[in-house]
């Protein structure tokens, strides 16, 4: 008995860390447009790395740009402390509104470092499946009419990053807008050892 | 004796003067600085030109009366709106319109992110970091005051609203 709870404890754990295992991106790849127009496959594109996910919409003025500085901020650290090899993920699940251009401007004006930092869309059934696989939930809520009768609408999200590791998995979620950057940066230490 | 005694009298006499001068000194400044209405610390996010963005704060109402913020302007954006942002469930957050906000007197009001914030919505201008622009808050007794807010990523100290709704 006590050799069974050490096995299953090994398998919870596994490989050096505390990290178990949440779940992952699926079998499927999705083919998904980044900021620059270039069509990728994911989660292909993050295979063999270490990656931070975040799920957002270039609209949205107060949790979106948080989860986005967070990871901003854990990128920053990670460089300061010389760690390559970590990833960054924003997923958009407003595939209209935010198209390549636009994610690109979203990247440009927050200054994020494209060099490991990838924004991606791409055809709003694709999205719907990829965030179902993961338990991200983004539905429209209240909107705004502008003088010219453009209808504007605000989602009511799922406010999550997640941790990924070089096989896929998802180590651990985060709430993405309120995140600790000590804890996400000692996880993804903790992945690398 | 008298000589010291007489020191000691001018020694006593020159301290609560110079106390009373700098009360004084501080009653005006208050006067100056912390009289009516006010926002302490505006700043706006980053955004481009076509998305929303949104203005935070801190409202101080140094007056003796209740009031309200009813509406904000800005020439950058199409629509202004006062919304809130709030938590749906464990972890989903949505954002909402909201009428006003009531600000008692002599208190404070944050409008700060993961809660309260003026919507900048549809801007015709990209707000970039480092860029300072005018937003007008209009209240029902003090009128309308015209702040400057920095563009910037993220507030600094208390402004950041670090615990779940």
């Amino acid at each position: 008995m006590k050799n069974l709870v050490f096995v299953f404890l090994l398998a919870f754990f596994g490989c050096g860390n505390n990290l178990p295992i949440e779940g992952d991106f699926g079998t499927g790849q999705f083919d998904l447009l980044t900021q620059n127009g270039k069509m990728i496959e994911f989660p292909k594109l993050i295979e063999g790395k270490i990656s931070l996910v975040g799920y957002i919409f270039t609209n949205c003025p107060d949790i979106c740009p948080l989860t986005t500085n967070n990871m901003k901020m854990v990128q920053n650290r990670l460089k300061e402390e010389n760690i390559e090899g970590v990833e960054f993920v924003s997923i958009s699940f407003d595939s209209e509104v935010d198209r390549p251009g636009v994610l690109k401007k979203y990247a440009e004006l927050r200054d994020l470092d494209e060099s490991s930092w990838t924004l991606l869309t791409g055809e709003k059934e694709d999205i719907k499946k990829l965030i179902k696989e993961v338990s991200v939930v983004a539905v429209v809520g209240d909107s705004t009419v502008t003088p010219d009768n453009e209808k504007i609408y605000y989602y009511v999200h799922t406010d999550r990053i997640s941790l990924v590791d070089k096989k896929g998995n998802i180590r651990k979620s985060y709430i993405g807008s309120n995140a600790n950057i000590e804890e996400m940066v000692k996880d993804v230490k903790s992945l690398i050892n | 004796m008298k000589p010291l005694l007489a020191v000691i009298i001018l020694l006593i006499t020159f301290t609560a003067c110079k106390k009373e001068v700098e009360e004084v000194k501080q009653n005006e400044e208050k006067k100056v600085d912390h009289s009516g209405m006010m926002v302490h610390k505006p700043w706006i996010r980053p955004a481009s030109t076509g998305t929303n963005t949104a203005f935070f704060g801190t409202i101080m109402n140094h007056t003796d009366v209740n009031d309200t913020l009813l509406s904000a302007s800005f020439e950058g954006a199409e629509v202004v709106e006062i919304h809130e942002t709030y938590m749906k469930e464990e972890d989903m957050m949505g954002m909402r319109r909201i009428e006003f906000i009531a600000i008692e007197e002599n208190s404070a009001f944050k409008l700060k992110p993961r809660s309260f914030h003026i919507m900048l919505i549809k801007l015709k201008e990209d707000l970039a970091i480092g860029d300072k622009k005018s937003v007008t808050l209009n209240f029902k007794h003090s009128g309308e005051i015209k702040v400057e807010a920095e563009v910037k990523d993220m507030p600094g100290g208390d402004e950041m609203d670090h615990s779940h709704h």
